[in-house]
């Protein structure tokens, strides 16, 4: 179906923007970079009108040209910061300007390309600036965006030193911390934030903080406080979704429409609040509606939560054909991110894992977890080490996993089936209780689980989740 | 170099911004990675401009000012903006020299949405400051904050903002229906005023930015283009602005010294990370986030690096940057940006440290013999004024001062300060931005300043 790839087809031309060369850090270039050049090859072939290749695949990989396309053409904001490094290459402000544009163009756009162009700006600032706090703090920030959390935290610690009073550096330092398990470090990094800049960026911080820690209506607070402190009408969208995510996930779906809804009422484009909304349908059971919702978000920009979302909701309407088709947009974005050096072992091994991969899920996971002991990597790999028929294993993991008391779905739908398995029937009982309390709908990757495993436990469910 | 009251007002504007963006890919299962919220610019709480004169409607007054949310677009439907229901924007005011606030004027806002069914923020043409028809609606209140005998007074309650000048069409007649209603006696004979108004500041940033460039002077820059008129960056934007009258003798009554000294700030409150009652929403204390005193003070006083540090101090450990103010970056900039002008390095003004004592005369200690307290002279920067003689920066800071022009003279010697006779010549004389008057004329009477420009103009 794909044919091989010429190397020499300039075929990323559409997706990145234009840039010299430049050094790039690939984990795993090779191979996966020639799969994605041959896909968009391929997607280009056909836009040209080529009738050998199945529609579906046409469409979703035409639709990877065709968003990198309008990523060309918004990149024109990109190119004013580029012609300031031009006009004045020894000026590291104009390098932290241009590295920092092009960071928010990846974020802003999903095309992972940019990276390396904010990789090299940011870089060449701190080259010329290597004491600067704020070119320290917005390196920390393109290392969390690619997931290079170490990184992140060595360069946060010292913008942080550079100038303890940098709230950007605090942020970055207390993000580092979080995705790398330093819950007791980010918790007095946060304290120092909030003592610094007690704003949306604190307020929002705060929230995620007591999430991880369980207290989903301190996190509601926090997030409601930091929507109220938003400033402009896109920064408050974001922070209404997160609102939304907090209220879904504690099972108040009326109140979760409510925020998906403000949210999309003051930036209609975004993405991630109508991917909120196809949570909410999923959770009333309106599948089709939902199913609506995300192809209309897949044609407009094939990212892979949509994708990801509107394969599961495939599987919950038995449609196996639209499911997979789905999920080959997740793992060509998962491809592409990977081969700009974008580190997603654990989506990665969390995808795996529900689509069955075991032994994909446990390498992953294991690499995941060998990289940073988090309360989500150690849920990973007690997952796959439970699929794996590993039970000890797995309760060690899953116990490591519950320890900051968070209540999020997908650890307590684990650890109730991890300690099923292992006969400790009491401690099953008790985490299918909170992930019932906490998340009535949950989501559709985890109702098998929770199905099975209350259908072992004799408990019935007190919502119709199981649709 | 770089020139303008506040430096982090204009980078948004060049797209530097200086922030953070720590966004995770969301990807897979969304709850394992959140796209962290930046760091942004806090506008709301960012104090663009403080002015202090005694008031042209009555010289036993004194007008105080301050600016925040700069750059505001007046068609900003269907979200207009507002005060920050969350900050605390505070007058502190120092009438002894010890750098000290012994009064402070706190205002609170509290926005108001009579029908949180619609969106629309008005639903029917505004006519009045209680129109039904006014759908989002902010009021405020204000305390007078007294240090010294430590009680605190509500002065004012309930207190009407105006609406944005939406168009004519919305708010027809905007000035006779909804501007000057709004302006309030409080208790103790004092005034205010808090709401969308133009910008009062002036200056051509765009050039500025650009090297320090100065219309007239391009042919004297270091890279030499043709001269070309000033452009107002700021003309056609509304602020939000907050303006307190206060009787001066109600400052200067107890010490007799006609010398204030006067400073803004906003301050958001704190939370703790964690925390047992769900329901208590604020469980810290206020957290100062923006400071202002005189304008250019981030490029005269402040070093760049140090901009976080000064707008979270407080005035009387303002000593630690004294060491830069008598070596101003921005002076020894303008030899090097228009060869052949010379600036003084070394002038004294009594203070024994050396370097550019004047300026650190007109930004630390008042000027001897202007506006210097006699009773205390703690080295601090904030705007002082001397009420007893007549306004006008550096003595305060009337709406019509070309600060721009001013500082640049003044950091060129040109402006007749004891010690720098010998550069009171052209061209440090007439340094300037050709940006001379502001974009719309201000009112003869409170609050002076502009009525604000319209989604229709």
């Amino acid at each position: 179906m794909i044919p091989t790839a010429n190397p020499s087809v300039e075929i990323a031309e559409p997706v990145a923007p234009a840039t010299r060369e430049r050094p790039r850090r690939h984990r795993f270039v090779g191979p996966t970079l020639a799969l994605i050049i041959a896909g968009l090859a391929v997607g280009r072939f056909l836009l040209a009108g080529d009738p050998t290749t199945s529609l579906t695949s046409a469409n979703e990989v035409a639709q990877l040209g065709v968003a990198g396309q309008q990523l060309v053409e918004s990149g024109s904001e990109l190119e004013v910061l580029r012609t300031r490094t031009i006009a004045e290459p020894q000026a590291a402000d104009a390098w932290l300007g241009y590295g920092e544009g092009a960071l928010r163009m990846a974020i802003r756009s999903g095309d992972p390309s940019y990276y390396a162009v904010a990789e090299e700006a940011l870089d060449q600032a701190l080259a010329l600036s290597p004491e600067s706090s704020t070119a320290l703090s917005s390196r920390a920030g393109l290392a969390l965006s690619v997931h290079d959390f170490d990184l992140a935290n060595s360069l946060a610690a010292k913008a942080v030193e550079a100038n303890p009073r940098n709230s950007s550096a605090l942020a970055a330092l207390f993000d580092a911390q979080v995705e790398t398990g330093r819950y007791a470090d980010a918790e007095s990094t946060l304290e120092q934030l909030l003592q610094v800049d007690p704003g949306v960026a604190a307020l929002a911080r705060t929230s995620y903080f007591r999430q991880i820690n369980g207290d989903i209506t301190g996190a509601r607070t926090a997030m409601q406080q930091a929507t109220g402190a938003a400033t402009t009408d896109t920064e408050r969208a974001g922070l209404l979704v997160y609102l939304g995510d907090i209220e879904l996930e504690s099972g108040r779906i009326d109140e979760a429409e409510r925020a998906y809804r403000r949210a999309r009422d003051l930036s209609p484009s975004s993405a991630t609040a109508a991917i909120g909304r196809a949570r909410v349908l999923v959770a009333q059971g309106s599948y089709a509606a939902a199913t609506l919702v995300l192809d209309d978000l897949i044609l407009r920009s094939p990212l892979p939560a949509p994708a990801l979302l509107r394969g599961e909701v495939a599987e919950l309407q038995g449609d196996a054909q639209a499911a997979a088709s789905a999920f080959r947009i997740v793992e060509a974005n998962n491809q592409l991110l990977t081969a700009q050096g974008v580190v997603i072992d654990l989506e990665a091994a969390i995808f795996s894992a529900d689509r069955g991969d075991i032994p994909a899920a446990l390498e992953l996971a294991a690499a995941a977890y060998a990289d940073r002991q988090t309360i989500f990597t150690a849920d990973a790999l007690a997952w796959a080490l439970h699929r794996s028929g590993r039970t000890d294993d797995a309760v060690a993991l899953i116990t490591e996993a519950l320890a900051t008391g968070s209540t999020a779905p997908n650890i307590r739908v684990h650890a109730a089936a991890i300690f099923l398995s292992s006969g400790d029937v009491a401690s099953a009982r008790a985490h299918l209780a909170v992930a019932f309390e906490s998340s009535p709908w949950l989501a559709p990757s985890l109702r098998p689980i929770a199905a099975e495993t209350a259908a072992a436990l004799d408990i019935t469910p007190s919502k119709d989740w199981t649709s | 170099m770089s020139t303008t009251r506040k430096l982090n007002r204009v980078l948004p504007v060049l797209g530097l911004s200086g922030a953070l963006v720590a966004g995770f890919v969301v990807q897979g299962d969304a709850s394992s990675h959140r796209e962290a919220p930046l760091i942004a610019e806090d506008p709301v709480a960012d104090i663009t401009d403080l002015y202090a004169f005694v008031s042209p409607e009555d010289s036993s007054k004194l007008t105080l000012m301050m600016n925040v949310n700069p750059f505001e677009d007046p068609a900003g439907g269907p979200n207009f903006h507002k005060f920050g229901d969350d900050v605390l924007y505070r007058f502190n005011i120092d009438v002894n020299g010890d750098a000290r606030e012994d009064v402070n004027y706190d205002f609170r806002f509290t926005t108001q949405v009579k029908n949180p069914g619609t969106f629309l923020y008005n639903t029917g043409q505004v006519t009045s400051l209680d129109d039904p028809d006014l759908n989002v609606m902010q009021t405020y209140s204000v305390f007078e904050n007294d240090r010294i005998y430590r009680h605190k007074t509500t002065i004012g309650a309930n207190l009407p903002v105006p609406p944005a000048n939406v168009g004519k069409r919305s708010t027809p007649d905007y000035e006779t229906n909804l501007g000057r209603p709004a302006v309030v006696s409080l208790e103790g004979g004092l005034r205010a005023f808090a709401g969308p108004r133009d910008d009062p500041f002036f200056a051509d940033l765009g050039k500025i930015f650009d090297l320090g460039s100065l219309g007239p002077f391009q042919p004297a820059h270091l890279i030499p283009t043709p001269a070309e008129p000033g452009e107002d960056y700021v003309a056609g934007k509304n602020v939000h602005t907050i303006v307190l009258e206060v009787p001066i003798s109600h400052l200067t009554a107890q010490h007799g010294d006609p010398v204030v000294g006067v400073w803004a700030t906003t301050h958001r409150r704190s939370t703790e990370v964690r925390r047992s009652n769900g329901t208590e929403r604020h469980s810290g204390g206020w957290v100062q986030v923006s400071r202002l005193g005189m304008p250019l003070v981030n490029e005269v006083v402040v070093p760049l690096g140090s901009k976080d540090l000064f707008n979270s101090s407080l005035p009387r450990n303002d000593g630690q940057f004294g060491a830069s103010v008598v070596v101003p970056e921005l002076a020894n900039l303008i030899p090097v940006l228009y060869p052949g002008v010379t600036v003084p390095t070394s002038v004294g003004a009594g203070l024994g440290i050396g370097g550019r004592e004047d300026i650190a005369t007109i930004f630390l200690t008042g000027i001897p013999g202007v506006n210097k307290s006699s009773l205390f002279s703690v080295p601090s920067e904030m705007l002082r004024i001397n009420t007893s003689v007549p306004s006008g920066f550096p003595n305060g800071r009337l709406l019509t001062d070309d600060v721009v022009d001013v500082s640049l003279r003044a950091l060129a010697g040109g402006i007749g300060f004891p010690g720098t006779e010998a550069f009171n010549i052209s061209p440090n004389k007439d340094l300037g931005d050709d940006v001379s008057v502001n974009d719309k004329p201000f009112s003869p009477n409170f609050p002076y300043v502009a009525t604000p420009w319209s989604g229709t103009d």
